[in-house]
């Protein structure tokens, strides 16, 4: 082992307790051993004043804990977001989907294309039941320019609904046909009063 | 004045007090700064790895189970998290997907007031980087924080004696380099 090797050996503690006391021994009585050992002290102490803590900028110190505190919030909120994202997704999914399909059996009737389709496909409020079995039960459908064809079991023909007749027809009967609004409750009147003006017939 | 240990301090913040968490991080963060900053070279990595510490320590305070000391668990978290980002670095470097203007602000971004501080520590940097990370880092933990081999062998989890030949390589490669300088 050379002097260097020796040296950074007991600076890196890998001497027994014995061969470093022997050392110091040997440092003690070897000019040049101490000569070598200075040496690379004096580099390690230059070193150590390369690196040592400098003086800088005190805010940067000041700040960085509401900085990471900061840097946490935005990972949170990001990691919230992602969380929610595919709620949001799906809820704005359902309430489209709902809204496609309640347009599309919806009882409210709002245009005639509506009334053809609800009628077709059997989606009527009851009120509406009523009133078109009540009218083909007497055969009320002929009066005036009504015929049977306004009705044939299975599509309503609008066309024929908003003619003067037509509209005569209904103010007549329906707004003064006790019979009718005996047997409907007041929700299910103004269902059918609206659906009857979005047809243009009051 | 009796100086309040750091466990006493942690046992206030797990208690409530947000206080005594900004206590810890006062006594700590000059400390993990330098460390990184000595460890990665510059002040851009050194910031980054100064608030990951910050983080993790916000969050994992709560499961500090008073087995070790408080600063052993401090820099075995910077370790840790530093040599992860220096295996980031690596692929970035190897992938060359940083951007300049990343480059550059790494470069110009310093908090070190006097321009010969910063050529100490670019010296400094340029004797280090000749280390190996594992070197460098057993070298730093000794030299420059003043840490014993127990206390390093518990931040890196390497044995007594794989750390002493470490320091030794280390001590070698430097003290040649600083012959050449």
């Amino acid at each position: 082992m050379n002097k260097k090797e020796k040296i950074l050996k007991y600076l890196s503690g890998m001497l027994t307790p014995p061969q470093a006391k022997a050392f110091e021994e040997e440092l003690r009585n070897d000019d040049e051993l101490r000569t070598i050992f200075n040496e690379t002290k004096h580099r390690l102490n230059l070193l150590d004043s390369l690196g040592d803590e400098k003086p800088v900028d005190e805010l940067y110190f000041t700040n960085i804990v509401p900085r990471a505190k900061q840097k946490i919030q935005n990972a949170e909120n990001k990691k919230r977001e992602r969380l929610f994202a595919p709620a949001v997704y799906l809820a704005l999914f359902t309430i489209l989907s709902l809204l496609f399909f309640s347009r599309l059996f919806d009882s409210s009737l709002q245009t005639k294309s509506d009334i053809e389709r609800a009628i077709k496909y059997g989606n009527l409020t009851p009120a509406q039941s009523e009133m078109i079995d009540y009218y083909l039960e007497n055969n009320l459908f002929a009066f005036g320019s009504l015929d049977s064809t306004f009705y044939d079991g299975n599509a309503f023909n609008v066309t024929n609904l908003n003619t003067p007749a037509a509209i005569d027809f209904y103010e007549n009967k329906i707004l003064n046909d006790n019979d009718l609004f005996n047997i409907i409750d007041d929700n299910e009147y103004n269902l059918l009063l609206n659906d009857l003006k979005k047809l243009k017939l009051f | 004045m009796k100086t309040v240990s750091d466990n006493e301090l942690i046992r206030k913040y797990l208690n409530g007090n947000e206080a005594a968490f900004n206590e810890l991080l006062k006594r700590y963060q000059n400390k993990i700064y330098w460390h990184a900053r000595r460890l990665l070279g510059d002040h851009y990595d050194a910031d980054e790895i100064t608030q990951q510490v910050i983080i993790v320590l916000y969050k994992k305070l709560k499961s500090f189970k008073f087995n070790s000391a408080f600063y052993t668990w401090v820099y075995k978290i910077t370790h840790n998290l530093a040599l992860n980002y220096i295996r980031k670095m690596k692929i970035k470097s190897f992938l060359s997907i940083e951007s300049d203007s990343l480059k550059s602000l790494r470069t110009n971004e310093d908090i070190v007031r006097h321009t010969e501080d910063k050529e100490s520590l670019e010296r400094l940097n340029k004797i280090l980087k000749t280390l190996p990370v594992k070197q460098r880092e057993v070298f730093l933990l000794r030299r420059f924080e003043g840490l014993n081999y127990e206390e390093i062998s518990e931040i890196t989890g390497k044995s007594i004696g794989t750390l002493k030949a470490n320091y030794f390589h280390a001590l070698q490669k430097i003290t040649e380099r600083m012959k050449i300088e």
